[in-house]
């Protein structure tokens, strides 16, 4: 009997000490936990498609095209916020700042040539820079979303970048202009006009809103900002519309707007979001999608094409992003493998 | 006598098996003791010769193991079972869970599966060896209320995982908690009553009460922390007011079983009134502020 329980009590302890030492083997750091697609991507002139994956929390950017190999990876404790072809689609633009940002934290922005895969970086900034967009006329010109602060406005979140206003940086003037004094809670979905020296971002619309209860009320909104009259800014969608809408894409040939809202709410409690169409000339809405899950980010391709995620995860505790893509009418709907 | 090395040898297995106290023990093994010796009596007059007679009387009374096992059932029904469904249980919870959370999430919870491996082997080895020279309830009470916490932190990891990971081992959690408050329950009311309190009854029923106040007490507690955790600063001495419901359950506790062992059972009763009465006040207040 005694044998017995000796052995017993031993087996116990040689299978924790197993799992101890596989503990120490096998445990993460916060940083190294990150794996798979991330919601950054764009897709070039030619239509090839660049995307931000993370691979054992090392992020780094692939081409459907390439060879299954990064273009780029970085260390485990930074991270890409945004990347964005350049018109001609040779460059590549992102910007990296740290995993766990800080109010010390800043970002730089790098150029990547696609063809000869060169790195140089463009700048660097003290502040967090989120969002990056070429001018589509002007290939020196990049355009930014530059965060004031790092901090948390409110108790019950955490902090995050604020005080946004739109830059732009002259690559080959390396000069930096700043364009708004907006000092913006939140601003995103960065941008530039192909016809007239105009960008466009999303954001609150609570330029009158005097109490907390106002702020609460207020919508998110998609704005014209002319950069020559930052103040005359103007709202191109729904100006009455009672929805937020945070992400879009300008169809000018089409008076439209394709843009990502709240369509419904699913069996557990959570939002999906999908994509709508707003014809600023009719005013005329249309939901493209019903995909009853987290699309976001539409891009417009060469071949006339929506590219757009989805999130399969959203909640979740790590995204499930997949690449999709439709026509600009909603039809079509499939998904892009590579 | 020379029966008697055998036959003290024969009871010390039985009672060796069973959950009871010292001097439960005692009372134990001098009845079955004269119940062998009664039979050896019998058997001796009967024409068998003194060894024939001793074998005689232990074979008829049964194998040690089996009069163990069906004296532990009579005396504390199911609870051989109900420990070693806990620690078992426990155990093979503790594993998978560390691993999961290894494995899937990345992150290896080595203090806890010490603690949960420590505690889980700690309450299989009082169950299959029990200790007589401990005081059996505050020593088995001590190890349930550890297990809470510790398994109440496996809870908390079990739900932290994906699913359907976290679907399974959070219904497994659940019901290891489940099993550890009816134990102490049982163990405080029924299995080991203090051998002070003379109004066996009264003391039953203030238990009752008293164990199932502390446990909503610490659930709304757990709760409060939580929400301060979300507003207030790390540190900050708000959360020492989180201490008084239990502080003060703990001081009522204590005052009422004084109290009825004193026989004051009037005085110990008040308390407990006095004591529901704030906690439903403040249930009530609570209901009107937020409907």
């Amino acid at each position: 009997m005694n044998k017995t329980f000796g052995m017993l009590f031993g087996l116990i302890g040689t299978i924790t000490a197993a799992f101890i030492v596989l503990g120490l083997v096998f445990d993460k750091s916060e940083n190294e936990k990150q794996q798979g697609l991330t919601d950054n991507y764009d897709v070039s002139i030619d239509g090839r498609i660049a995307y931000v994956k993370y691979d054992k929390g090392k992020a780094g950017i692939y081409l459907t095209n390439g060879a299954g190999e990064p273009i780029v990876q970085l260390p485990v404790e930074q991270t890409i916020l945004d990347i964005n072809f350049s018109k001609d689609g040779k460059t590549l633009a992102y910007v990296v700042s740290d995993k766990e940002m800080d109010a010390e934290s800043g970002s730089a922005v790098h150029l990547v040539n696609i063809e000869t895969l060169e790195d140089q970086t463009a700048f660097s900034s003290k502040s967090i820079i989120t969002e990056l967009a070429f001018d589509p006329k002007d290939p020196d010109q990049l355009f930014y979303l530059q965060a004031g602060v790092f901090t948390n406005y409110s108790p019950i979140t955490g902090p995050r970048p604020h005080d946004f206003d739109v830059h732009s940086y002259d690559l080959a003037e390396k000069k930096h202009t700043q364009y708004t004094e907006l000092k913006k809670y939140s601003m995103r979905s960065l941008q530039v006009s192909a016809s007239d020296e105009t960008v466009f971002v999303q954001m609150d619309d609570d330029e009158n809103a005097q109490t907390a209860d106002d702020i609460f009320e207020s919508r998110q909104r998609i704005f014209q900002i002319p950069l020559d009259a930052p103040d005359e800014k103007s709202i191109i969608s729904n100006p009455a519309g009672q929805e937020d809408i945070y992400d879009f894409l300008l169809l000018p040939e089409r008076d439209e707007l394709i843009y990502q809202a709240v369509g419904g709410t699913g069996a557990n409690g959570v939002f999906e979001y999908e994509l709508f169409s707003f014809n600023w000339k009719t005013y005329e809405t249309k939901q493209l999608t019903n995909l009853k899950e987290y699309t976001a980010k539409p891009i417009l391709s060469p071949d006339n094409k929506i590219y757009f995620l989805l999130d399969r995860e959203f909640a979740g505790r790590q995204p499930d992003y997949h690449i999709y893509q439709m026509n600009v009418d909603g039809t079509d709907i499939k998904e892009i493998k590579w | 006598m020379k029966m008697q090395p055998a036959f003290q040898r024969f009871v010390n297995g039985i009672v060796r098996q069973t959950d009871c106290n010292q001097e439960e023990r005692v009372d134990l093994y001098d009845e079955l003791l004269s119940h062998l010796e009664c039979a050896f009596i019998d058997y001796k007059k009967q024409g068998y010769s003194e060894e024939e007679a001793i074998r005689t009387a232990m074979s008829n009374f049964g194998t040690e193991q089996e009069i163990g096992k069906q004296l532990q059932e009579a005396m504390y029904p199911y609870r051989k079972g109900m420990m070693l469904a806990l620690s078992i249980v426990s155990l093979l919870f503790a594993y998978s869970v560390y691993a999961c959370q290894l494995f899937i999430m990345g992150d290896a919870h080595i203090p806890w599966l010490i603690l949960a491996v420590l505690i889980s082997t700690a309450i299989l080895f009082v169950t299959v060896r029990p200790v007589t020279s401990l005081n059996r309830r505050l020593w088995m009470n001590s190890l349930l209320l550890v297990h809470l916490v510790v398994f109440f932190y496996g809870l908390l990891l079990a739900t932290d995982l994906l699913r359907p990971y976290s679907t399974g081992l959070t219904i497994i959690a659940l019901i290891l908690i489940v099993l550890s408050i009816i134990l102490v329950y049982r163990t405080t009311i029924y299995d080991f009553p203090s051998e002070r309190q003379l109004l066996r009854k009264d003391a039953k029923r203030l238990h009752f009460i008293n164990i199932t106040t502390g446990i909503f007490i610490v659930f709304v507690t757990l709760f409060f922390l939580w929400a301060f955790l979300w507003f207030a600063p790390a540190g900050s001495p708000v959360f020492l007011i989180l201490l008084i419901p239990i502080g003060s359950w703990i001081l009522s506790y204590t005052l009422q079983m004084v109290l009825l062992a004193k026989q004051k059972k009037t005085w110990a009763y008040a308390i407990v009134f006095l004591q529901t009465a704030i906690i439903m006040a403040a249930i009530a207040f609570w209901f009107i502020n937020i409907f």
